[in-house]
């Protein structure tokens, strides 16, 4: 029994892994920064489990960083083409 | 104005004693799928020769006391696989709801819901059955039987079905 929500509510993608990675925190560390369970912290990961609003607040501040920084409600681009995306690039995709 | 807050767990060390020791990363290896699945099938054969047991005790008339003694020495691998079992699902269904955060939460309610619609249809069956004794279908052992099966469906079923369809269990130093 994955904590997945029913199967009709549209989905929320996060960035919790990419974060996590790119800071070299391990699950256990954000779960307990969090208080909540490690294996909670990979239900997120996965898209698994929706936080509360109250959760996903406490992982922004955790970051540091906008709740749109780490939720979305459409897929995130990768993190390398926002960093290293010229205009010129960003012209010929629009 | 004080606006109510969503309850959250609390703090580590005001967490209850089952809370904390559940928590023990002793208690980790229980936790993959594989170890999940075999202590709920070490449970359900402990609890199978327990019901085996007492069946037989309450059947027998003027049962001996070796069977007596027996069946009071199933009980001993049915609490160690019993306790097997919960650890090995990290004690979801133990715990106190304070002690757990909002995915377990999630995880533990999901898992009585479908548990107990499973457990409301073998209790319809359970009625049929008795009317059915009531007319001369069924024999009185088949009866208690089912009713046994029932029981454990009521008392076991969320554990165990948390214990077969739980994710395996994630690194957590990665």
């Amino acid at each position: 029994v994955s904590p997945r929500g029913p199967s009709d509510e549209p989905p929320i993608y996060n960035r919790i892994a990419v974060l996590r990675a790119e800071r070299g925190i391990s699950r256990r560390d954000l779960a307990n920064a969090l208080d909540v369970h490690y294996q909670t912290v990979g239900y997120l990961e996965r898209g698994d489990y929706h936080p509360s609003l109250g959760l996903a607040m406490r992982l922004c501040r955790f970051f540091d960083l906008p709740i749109e920084a780490v939720f979305s409600d459409r897929p995130f681009e990768p993190m390398s083409a926002r960093l290293y995306a010229t205009p010129a690039h960003d012209q010929e995709e629009r | 104005m004080n606006h109510p807050s969503t309850p959250t767990r609390p703090p580590n060390g005001s967490r209850g004693y089952l809370a904390r020791l559940f928590a023990d990363p002793r208690f980790d290896s229980l936790q993959r799928r594989t170890e999940r699945r075999r202590a709920s099938l070490v449970q359900l054969v402990a609890t199978g020769l327990l019901f085996a047991g007492v069946g037989a005790a309450i059947a027998w008339p003027q049962a001996p006391l070796w069977l007596v003694a027996l069946t009071t020495l199933l009980f001993l691998p049915f609490v160690v696989a019993t306790g097997r079992l919960n650890a090995s699902i990290g004690g979801v269904t133990e715990l106190r709801t304070r002690d757990l955060d909002e995915a377990q939460r999630h995880v533990r309610d999901r898992a009585y819901r479908r548990a107990y619609f499973a457990a409301g249809i073998a209790s319809v069956a359970f009625m049929t059955a008795t009317f059915g004794y009531a007319v001369g279908w069924f024999t009185g052992g088949a009866l208690l039987a089912l009713g046994a099966v029932v029981f454990f469906i009521w008392l076991g079923a969320p554990v165990h079905l948390l214990a077969w369809t739980l994710p395996d269990l994630e690194d957590e130093t990665v």
